[in-house]
């Protein structure tokens, strides 16, 4: 027992001795080790897993971000990226929560529109960091929709709260061209050669356009593109309240899309499909011959494991009734990053969407998901095969002419009006002037407000 | 003393209990500063219970006086303008219809179910504990889970219940299970059927084995039939659990959110919204904290009214 008492004595002697010493080395090399290591936390969205069970198709999880991580830590030592990516509608509840929880990440992705404008104050505005940069006169070595469109998330449109990083073209009416050949098909040039081609393949049991309506952004996107060639422009003049939501270019849009549904264009089953990832997989797995996309989904139409990989093609939607032209392509800056004004290292957070929006572009974000380049004079890398470099052509050559898909003068209350009127119409059989006035009474309300 | 005063929190019915040293130094020093010792005892319950119930509750009620996008620390004051809003909105009582289509057939129909089933296995037969690990086991199943499997069972062009009906030469009977609007919700309440039924089995279970034997017996002597001992003893008896359930599956559906958002997000056009959804909607996307509070507010009122009649229910049949 006095043993056992001496040596514990003596072992506490020693270590009070030595402690001090001990202590103040550990400190020194956690503190070496703080400074080197810098974590950036970082959200974003992205696809969820594809469903194997539903397509047969073996899971597949490409997040571009995963890329742009690993090539980021990689290039910066001591530099982690703690990366968390969510599928938009929870995204969009995920960012809510934590700024108004006081737990916003870092860096975080955002897009034109109602996303960018609601967060723009509570980010760090980034001019003079990015003017250290890249010089006084950078904006100009960015495309211009990608300025405009940041800017407008200022009231002034001075300040730049976020960074552009990619540019979206869409919406093009991707189609399986091998699903095609087979029925000996070609691209219609009208709307009656649409439902030809839908009679041809609903007979084989093949969903002529997949389409996932249970998601609302799809549908805005539809109606979009519909109004673009029952009325051009007026879409842009009724945000600016130049013309009305009930202008009858929309109603006619709105009558197109439900005779669409009834004539078979689209499977029965759109309302209770979501856009990811059913609607996707049924075009991947080559139950769905067409899909109405952009540039976003190209990359992961390249992936390995898709069916739809070395048959794929992209045609603009033919003309939709008698009289109608050929619609314009929308184009948009998708997405841009920003930095959370709690972020703690905002130059390291900065260096890191800086790094997207420049040489990490192209290796990461334009090459690996599909992106447009943002910046100026870089070249996207040539694609698989000769399919995608067609397509990406396509896509390049419309986006010079293309309309803006999410004008400044676009809220949430106007986004869900116009999808509400969509569904109403759709499932409801609502009558489409009806649906409008509700579309204009948001438009007005948010005006007012 | 201690076990005088022990005696006395309990009216003296309790037996006299040896306290632990620091439950008589709590008393000694709420003796000495003349506070109850009771409240002293309960104080972080009752702490924890105000920051996670009374706080969020009473934020509830006053953020539904504001005009507030739940980001901005600027908020402004409307009074009773978010209740006049939600007195016309045409949505929120299609939420509200959509719930009494959910309490009549989810909440009254996993009564009978329910009841049915708990019947089945407390025969004294050979097998009924795995029919009743087997009917209760999708109630342990996370709802998440279940919104997705049978996401994927209704899927309407690659789904299992198409296939199957295909198969089974029934492919007239194939639908748009979540897509179309008149179906959706009832293809909702349906898995809430599947996935909820085993709780009311267990809760009516549980009443019919407290029911004394010789009750039944004497009824059988007496000549009746299984039928009428079912209606006249067994139903009575059972009127307790019949009304908490049916309390609870009221109370239940006014807060059902995660199926009806992972099977249908509410949609189509509304056709399956529940009324939680419908707050969250307004919350979330549309930025609307304070109007989706006013909302919390009404579905707080009648989930409290709904609470009161449980209350006189149990009051009425308490001789039971």
């Amino acid at each position: 027992m006095r043993r056992k008492t001496f040596l514990t004595s003596g072992l506490s002697a020693a270590a009070a001795v030595s402690v001090p010493g001990l202590t103040s080395s550990i400190t020194n090399v956690l503190a070496r080790e703080a400074s080197a290591k810098t974590t950036i936390s970082w959200w974003g969205w992205g696809d969820p897993p594809v469903n194997s069970a539903v397509t047969g198709l073996p899971n597949q999880h490409n997040s571009p971000n995963d890329a742009v991580k690993v090539f980021y830590e990689k290039s910066h030592p001591g530099v982690t990226i703690d990366t968390t990516v969510y599928n938009y509608p929870d995204y969009v509840t995920a960012l809510k929560t934590s700024f108004a929880g006081g737990n916003a990440p870092d860096t975080v992705e955002l897009e034109p529109g109602p996303l960018v404008s609601k967060y723009a104050s509570y980010m760090q505005p980034l001019d003079g960091l990015a003017a250290k940069r890249w010089g006084p006169n950078w904006k100009d070595q960015f495309y211009p929709l990608a300025i405009s469109q940041t800017l407008a998330a200022d009231p002034l449109h001075k300040s730049m709260f976020a960074l552009p990083v990619g540019l979206e073209c869409g919406t093009g009416l991707y189609y399986n061209t091998a699903i095609f050949s087979k029925y000996n098909l070609k691209p219609p040039q009208s709307y009656a050669e649409l439902k030809a081609i839908a009679d041809i393949l609903n007979g084989h049991g093949i969903i002529p356009i997949s389409w996932g309506a249970k998601d609302g952004w799809p549908n805005f996107d539809w109606l979009r593109m519909l109004v673009e060639q029952t009325a051009p422009g007026v879409w842009d003049s009724a945000l600016q309240g130049k013309a009305k939501f009930t202008h009858p270019g929309f109603v006619q849009a709105l009558q197109i899309l439900v005779r669409m549904q009834k004539d078979r264009i689209f499977s029965s089953s759109i309302w209770g499909t979501t856009a990811y990832p059913e609607a996707i997989t049924l075009f991947q797995s080559g139950k769905a011959a067409m899909y109405n996309s952009g540039t976003w989904d190209l990359a992961g139409f390249a992936a390995p494991t898709t069916k739809i990989r070395n048959t794929l093609g992209v045609m603009p939607l033919p003309p939709m009734g008698q009289g109608l032209q050929k619609g314009r392509l929308w184009a948009t800056t998708n997405m841009m990053t920003a930095i959370s004004k709690s972020a703690k290292n905002v130059q390291a957070a900065f260096d890191f969407i800086a790094w997207q929006a420049d040489a990490g572009q192209k290796a990461s974000w334009v090459d690996k998901s599909g992106f447009l380049p943002s910046r100026k004079g870089m070249a996207p890398q040539p694609q698989p095969n000769a399919h995608y470099q067609a397509i990406e052509a396509y896509f390049l050559k419309e986006i010079s002419h293309a309309v803006v898909r999410y004008g400044a003068q676009l809220t949430a209350d106007l986004q869900k009006a116009t999808e509400d009127a969509i569904a109403n119409v759709s499932t409801l059989g609502m009558d489409p002037l009806r649906a409008l006035n509700a579309v204009q009474a948001a438009h007005d309300k948010s005006v007012k407000r | 003393m201690q076990s005088q005063q022990a005696e006395r929190l309990d009216g003296g019915k309790a037996r006299h209990v040896a306290l632990p040293v620091e439950s008589r130094a709590i008393r000694a020093w709420a003796r000495r500063w003349g506070i109850n010792a009771g409240l002293l005892f309960i104080l972080p319950a009752l702490l924890i219970y105000a920051a996670v119930v009374l706080y969020p509750l009473l934020s509830m009620f006053y953020l539904s006086l504001f005009s507030w996008d739940g980001l901005s620390p600027d908020k402004s004051y409307i009074g009773l303008a978010n209740f006049q809003q939600l007195a016309a909105d045409p949505l929120f009582f299609v939420t509200l219809r959509n719930a009494g289509i959910w309490i009549v057939f989810d909440v009254g129909l996993s009564l009978v179910i329910g009841l049915a089933l708990a019947l089945l296995v407390n025969q004294r037969l050979r097998g009924t504990m795995f029919f009743r690990t087997l009917y209760f086991l999708p109630t342990t199943v996370s709802v998440i889970v279940v919104g997705q499997i049978w996401g994927w069972i209704y899927q309407g062009d690659v789904g299992a219940l198409n296939n199957y009906l295909g198969l089974l030469g029934l492919g007239s009977l194939r639908q748009a299970w979540l897509g179309d609007p008149n179906l959706a919700i009832y293809s909702a309440v349906a898995v809430a059927l599947w996935s909820g039924v085993g709780f009311q089995m267990m809760v009516y279970l549980a009443g019919l084995q407290t029911i004394p034997g010789e009750i039944l017996e004497a009824a059988q002597v007496d000549g009746a039939t299984s039928w009428q001992r079912l209606r006249t003893v067994t139903l009575p008896l059972l009127l307790p659990q019949t009304v908490t359930l049916t309390i609870l599956g009221i109370i239940g559906t006014l807060s059902q959110f995660t199926l009806i958002y992972v099977l249908t997000k509410g949609g189509p056009a509304y056709q399956s919204e529940l009324p939680s959804l419908f707050v969250f909607d307004q919350a979330f996307t549309l930025s609307q904290q304070g109007y989706a509070s006013a909302i919390a507010v009404v579905i707080f009122a009648i989930s409290l009214i709904v609470t009161v009649i449980q209350l006189r229910l149990y009051r009425r049949y308490q001789g039971y």
